[in-house]
């Protein structure tokens, strides 16, 4: 059995978790094309490499992000979205 | 004599406890299984439905303060329970979520009072969750619950690695659980809160599972005894 680490709870069964794609920027619902709206809710960019994640802790309910090398389907690293977007921010 | 239909607010395990051969007892609003079965011994592994007691959830960036502010024995630490002065026990699940499982004797007064003062208004950053319609509550007692949970959860719930007091939110028998470790003064006991939808499949995999290890259904009073002369967990 594959183990994540949940921020919050540790380390868990991979069957315990929801991939939730990868992290997006969302387009301002306002102006976006239908095109624009439709790539951001159903269309993934499939990286051969490092990515970043959600991920969905089903029994907490809890998001977080993990980075994953889809190469090797290796986790390289998960954390809070609190800290993934502060490190996005560079706050 | 009391029975479950005497009230509006039953346990989801009301049939299989009957064919049980349940005695019921009186709560305020509910009718608990005090004993299952003709013996009144208890065995070595017990399960026991306390799905009519009292509990209730806070959900919410200040449900920490919140709760304090009330009175409430709790900190900001995730997975970790607290046990209440009055034999209630408060399980922090996140730095915004808490769930207060009401006392043994069945007095969910306090609980009804939180739910009651509760305004949106306050704005405290905080929303009640009524936990008692949405998870069905389990007590396995006896030294073989490690051995029996390590059938049906990844978790290490073995009582040198999972210390008293300790929360796991996991998966057993492939449904989400919480599982709390509050041992009473006499054996081990771990609390099981799980979907009551699902309440009648779950209390299946549990007792299954603790067949093996002589463990049965058993009422509120084994439950109660094993936290001896303390009123709850």
């Amino acid at each position: 059995m594959k183990l994540l680490n949940c921020p919050l709870n540790g380390p868990r069964n991979i069957s315990e978790f929801v991939w939730g794609g990868e992290v997006k920027t969302a387009p301002d619902p306002a102006t976006a094309t239908d095109a624009e709206w439709t790539g951001y809710l159903f269309l993934e960019n499939n990286v051969a490499g490092e990515v970043s994640e959600w991920w969905l802790h089903a029994p907490t309910n809890y998001w977080f992000i993990a980075r994953r090398n889809t190469v090797t389907d290796e986790i390289l690293e998960t954390m809070t979205v609190d800290t993934f977007f502060s490190r996005q921010t560079g706050a | 004599m009391s029975t479950p239909l005497s009230h509006l607010v039953r346990t989801p395990l009301r049939r299989l406890l009957e064919a049980e051969g349940a005695h019921w007892a009186e709560l305020r609003d509910a009718a608990v299984a005090d004993r299952v079965g003709q013996s009144g011994d208890a065995p070595a592994l017990g399960i026991a439905d306390l799905s009519p007691l009292p509990r209730l959830g806070f959900k919410g960036r200040g449900t920490i303060d919140a709760m304090k502010k009330r009175g409430v024995v709790v900190e900001a630490e995730p997975n970790r329970a607290f046990r209440q002065p009055d034999g209630g026990l408060v399980l922090c699940l996140a730095p915004g979520e808490v769930i207060l499982l009401g006392p043994l004797d069945g007095d969910g007064s306090r609980l009804d009072a939180m739910l009651g003062d509760w305004k949106l208004e306050d704005e405290e950053r905080t929303y009640p969750l009524l936990r008692r319609d949405s998870h069905a509550w389990f007590a396995v007692v006896g030294y073989k619950a490690p051995e029996m949970f390590s059938k049906i959860c990844a978790v290490d719930l073995r009582r040198d690695k999972f210390p008293d007091l300790a929360i796991a939110q996991t998966s057993v028998a492939k449904m989400s659980a919480i599982i709390v470790r509050a041992d009473s003064v006499r054996l081990p006991v771990y609390h099981v809160l799980a979907d009551s939808a699902a309440a009648l499949y779950f209390c299946s995999c549990l007792t299954d599972a603790a067949q093996e290890f002589g463990g049965r259904l058993v009422g509120l009073h084994v439950v109660k005894s094993a936290y001896a002369d303390a009123n709850g967990p």
